[in-house]
């Protein structure tokens, strides 16, 4: 009896209305435009997310300056070279390098007195003495371009006739430069140049000022102590 | 192609199975109406788990048992339906008489049971589920499954026994 309950009601097939179906295709309809807005909702969680990594990496990495310098030294290496900074390169020794500067446009003026010539006479092994840090420099780090404007200057500081003054000089200068130049230190200089090139435009703008401010000051006190 | 939404591919599957399924959902609720929107849901679930459908058994096998759990649903929850703990059964079945019921007159039976024992009975009955199976099914101990179960033999014997009666004039 049962299996002949069974037998029936499982043959008997009732035919749903006709807006069945239609009532079936908006449910859908529905759902389908749910799941869109949940997908959109995870993609902003996805982006907050790795904004929030990005702000933090950042963070990170300027709270840590001296990892990013070591690792970033080679990388800003290829820039010096391709980009010469001389003045930048020579910055540690700044009072040495303001006489240079000096040299350069003084070398462009006709020398009448004895006074222009006495100028030579401390600036000339300097001179020398730049030269022969550049020459050190080069050899430390061959791949740093050296300034040849300070050996075109050499070569018109000789044309003057302080031969001798320079001779009588060079000596002593080239020892106390030399004491000097051991100090120096090419991954220093290049650390310090990094850091320099890092840093924001307010600070650039401020180093540059100091910068200037130094150099005059230097050529200042050398003057007076002339 | 109606694992990815394909409408078209969803409306091959409800129009070839919506007859049975309206059939199955028939069973259990009287209402034609509530049925049918019980069977609308039911499809909703079938087509949204479309992909957890793994091919182990037959299609239609697993769109009618989310038809009978959703059928159980309604019942358990609109019409508040519980079971008493009752363990009294006897292991009776119909009198081996021959049928001559047409399907709605079986189903008009079956309509008048109580919605517990209707559902029992349709379980064990019509879908073929073991004791077990309907007590983890409904929560209930295996004993109450076959106790409702024989209430419900006992009052189908007895209202087939007053169609036939009836019917040879004797009442």
């Amino acid at each position: 009896m049962e299996a002949d309950f069974r037998e029936k009601l499982n043959k008997r097939e009732i035919i749903p209305s006709n807006h069945a179906w239609d009532r079936l295709d908006a449910m859908l309809t529905a759902a389908d435009e749910k799941k869109p807005k949940s997908n959109y909702t995870w993609l902003f969680i996805a982006a907050g997310f790795v904004g929030l990594l990005l702000v933090a990496t950042l963070f990170f990495k300027n709270s840590s300056p001296q990892d990013a310098i070591q690792n970033e030294v080679v990388i800003e290496n290829n820039n010096v070279k391709e980009t010469p900074k001389d003045t930048e390169i020579n910055q540690p020794l700044t009072p040495q390098v303001a006489p240079e500067t000096q040299l350069a446009l003084e070398s462009e003026i006709p020398i009448k007195g004895k006074e222009r010539i006495s100028n030579k006479k401390q600036v000339a092994p300097q001179l020398n003495a730049n030269q022969n840090q550049v020459a050190e420099n080069k050899s430390n780090r061959p791949k740093v371009a050296t300034p040849t404007h300070v050996i075109t200057n050499a070569v018109a500081v000789q044309e003057v006739q302080v031969d001798d003054l320079i001779a009588n000089s060079e000596n002593a200068t080239r020892e106390s430069y030399k004491k000097q130049l051991v100090k120096v230190d090419a991954n220093a200089l290049l650390s310090q140049v990094d850091s320099e090139l890092e840093l924001s435009f307010r600070e650039r703008a401020l180093q540059v000022v100091n910068k200037n401010y130094k150099t005059v000051k230097v050529a200042l006190s050398t003057r007076n102590q002339e | 192609m109606a694992v990815d939404n394909n409408r078209q591919a969803q409306q091959k599957i409800y129009t070839q199975y919506a007859p049975k399924m309206l059939s199955v959902c028939r069973q259990y609720i009287k209402d034609i109406h509530h049925a049918e929107d019980l069977m609308i849901t039911a499809f909703m679930k079938v087509f949204t788990h479309l992909k957890n459908f793994e091919n182990k058994g037959s299609f239609e096998g697993w769109i009618r048992r989310i038809m009978v759990n959703e059928c159980i649903s309604f019942i358990r929850v609109q019409k508040k339906v519980s079971f008493l703990e009752d363990e009294y059964y006897k292991e009776d079945t119909f009198n081996n008489i021959e049928s001559r019921f047409n399907v709605d007159d079986i189903q008009s039976l079956i309509d008048g049971l109580p919605d517990g024992y209707k559902m029992i009975f349709n379980l064990y009955a019509i879908e073929g589920f073991k004791h077990k199976e309907i007590a983890d099914m409904l929560g209930i101990n295996e004993g109450t499954s076959k106790s409702q179960l024989s209430h419900a033999r006992r009052i189908l014997q007895e209202q087939i026994n007053k169609l036939k009666n009836y019917e040879n004039g004797t009442e």
